[in-house]
């Protein structure tokens, strides 16, 4: 029985388990008593104020018409773009890691009813957010990924035909495609930076899409995908495919079966330092999940016999989206469900070679209620930066305590990131 | 916070209609978030009394029920939370989860229910709205107030989560 079976079924045994439900009761009293317990509730704060959402479902119009996707400043970005105040202080990055970051934030429903999701570039080091992307009104930005150089930055954007001006409605029937963009940073550029559409044919209609790496040099995007991955039969491949990112050519295909039961879970897929290698988890659901490496420069198209498993993953609660590091050399997990009671968030890194743990990277020893530790960016066994997204007692909603930092052994320095770009909780919603 | 003026006469009849029409939904969206249904059937009053309260001020009262779904999400969450301060670490485990034994169902049921208790917030209600609800992915992205593609990627990732989970428990 599928995943998505055993929801049905247990949703049905609920139904079934269910009294009547009690009639609603709109005595004064009743609404008097209920009024105190709503204001204890504030809105979650990463939410946009509900008046910044006409202007900014106007600007992804313009965003539209405009072909590209227009780079706007802070500065000329108006209201619409004015994020929750920003971390101004600057900190000082060790050296090797990246100052530039882009992160997906998500700020409401446009006017015609179609949701936003907005991509802003940080600058790690000064606490600033650069500027503001917004996508075409027919698309939601959905993953995005960077060259280890910290320059060039990739953005996919899933497009549905009926999400464009005017509509009021998804149709699911309606097919869902792809598009990339790309985003180049070049040192003492004093014109915006844009983001433009990388020309890729996309075979990527109803295909899900679960990893994307960017190569050092920041001229190859690799994509991994699986086609008809949520429908029930028949399944689809399970392809990785390379492309120039200057111009959007094909320049290698690997494929390996699919399963009908895969989901398009995003995986901590990276590209390593050598600048031939991809390390990608496989396969996408299952109890026992290796990492693997693809030498991309080797001719051959299987993308299993084509590649090794070089590291076999821990549990899921145990090593939660794993990334294997720049190097090569080690992986560093994450921890899901903490509860800083029994298990504490920790970063943990496992050598390679060895296969077994090799250091405990950081471990919170603050409190929380639960917390989850991630992985954002993995440059060697003593080099990362990690997310600890923490809910603490009488702090509702999330995510207003979570940390994002630079770790090494036993420390954590705090980056100062926009408060938007600590609210993400699984691989592609921020890339460095 | 500004106390909200009274709410008009017509705001009874409307909100009562609305109620008798998607209370049973709703419960069963909390039931599947709470795993009980005294919890979940507060946090629908206590949404729909949040509707009453402001019916005056709603811009569009055909998006009525879209409010109330995501008062419901955020009641539910407020909910889990408490709950997690009041349970000590220790039952926090997918088999000893409290809340599933004031549902009686059978023991495959509990543990789905169990594993989706463990998942990050925002994955286990977009897998509630598409997969146990079967809802579009539009309604569950304005329930959720995010995007379709946050509601896409989320609750696969939810669905990869969970199928983790339940094959580790196995």
């Amino acid at each position: 029985m599928t995943v998505e079976e055993r929801l049905r079924a247990t949703t049905e045994a609920v139904t079934e388990a269910m009294r009547p439900v009690r009639p609603l009761d709109l005595r004064p009293e009743a609404v008097n008593a209920q009024a105190p317990a709503k204001r204890r509730l504030p809105r979650h704060s990463r939410r946009w104020p509900g008046w910044l959402i006409p202007l900014a479902a106007a600007m992804a119009v313009i965003a539209v018409a405009a072909t590209l996707v227009a780079v706007r400043s802070l500065s000329a970005a108006g209201p619409a773009a004015r994020p929750t105040p920003a971390a101004t202080s600057t900190v000082t990055l060790p050296n090797g890691v990246p100052r530039y970051y882009v992160s997906l934030t998500d700020f409401g429903t446009s006017s015609n009813g179609s949701p936003m999701r907005n991509a802003f570039l940080g600058d790690a080091k000064t606490g600033k957010q650069l500027a503001t992307f917004l996508p075409p009104s027919d698309a939601v930005f959905a993953a995005t990924a960077s060259s280890s150089d910290g320059r060039t930055f990739v953005l996919d954007a899933a497009v549905a035909a009926d999400l464009g001006p005017g509509a009021t409605s998804r149709d699911e029937s309606s097919p869902t495609t792809q598009r990339w963009y790309v985003l180049r940073l070049t040192p003492g550029a004093t014109q915006h930076p844009l983001l433009t559409r990388v020309p890729i044919a996309s075979p990527y209609t109803d295909t899900a899409i679960f990893g994307l790496a960017v190569s050092p040099d920041g001229q190859t995007l690799a994509i991994l995908s699986h086609a008809d991955a949520t429908s029930k039969s028949p399944p689809g491949l399970i392809t990785l495919r390379t492309y120039s990112l200057a111009t959007g050519q094909l320049l290698r295909t690997w494929t390996a079966p699919g399963s009908s039961s895969a989901q398009a879970a995003f995986t901590g897929m990276s590209w390593l330092d050598d600048g031939r290698t991809v390390a990608f988890t496989y396969p996408p659901v299952a109890k026992h999940q290796d990492i693997r490496t693809l030498d991309t420069t080797i001719p051959g198209t299987n993308l299993i016999a084509g590649s090794h498993p070089v590291f076999p993953l821990p549990t899921f609660t145990t090593c939660y989206y794993g990334l294997l590091t720049a190097d090569g050399k080690a992986v560093i997990c994450g921890t899901f469900d903490a509860n800083c009671s029994g298990r504490r968030p920790e970063l943990t890194v496992y050598s390679v070679a060895t296969g077994k743990l090799e250091r405990v990277l950081y471990r919170y020893q603050g409190t929380c209620v639960f917390a989850t530790a991630m992985v954002g960016w993995a440059k060697s066994a003593t080099l990362a930066i990690g997310l600890i997204e923490i809910s603490k007692p009488d702090k509702h909603p999330l995510p207003a305590p979570n940390m994002m930092g630079v770790v090494t052994p036993g420390k954590f320095t705090m980056l100062s990131v926009a408060p938007k770009a600590i609210t993400y909780d699984s691989p592609g919603e921020i890339a460095f | 916070m500004t106390e909200t003026p009274a709410p008009p006469s017509a705001a009874e009849g409307e909100v009562t209609a609305l109620y008798q029409a998607h209370a049973t939904g709703l419960v069963r969206l909390a039931m599947l978030m709470l795993a009980d249904q005294s919890a979940a059937e507060d946090v629908v009053q206590d949404a729909f009394l949040g509707l009453y309260r402001r019916w005056g001020k709603l811009n569009d009262p055909d998006r009525a029920i879209t409010y109330v779904r995501s008062s419901v999400l955020n009641g539910c969450r407020d909910v889990l939370r408490r709950r997690s301060r009041r349970i000590p670490a220790a039952l926090l485990e997918p088999n000893a989860a409290p809340a599933e034994a004031s549902v009686l169902l059978a023991e495959e049921h509990r543990e789905v229910l169990a594993a989706l208790r463990r998942l990050p917030d925002r994955q286990r209600e977009a897998v509630i709205l598409r997969h146990c609800l079967g809802m579009r992915e539009d309604e569950a992205a304005a329930a959720m107030n995010v995007s379709r593609g946050t509601v896409k990627s989320t609750s696969h990732r939810g669905l990869a989560a969970l199928a983790k989970i339940l094959k580790e428990a196995q």
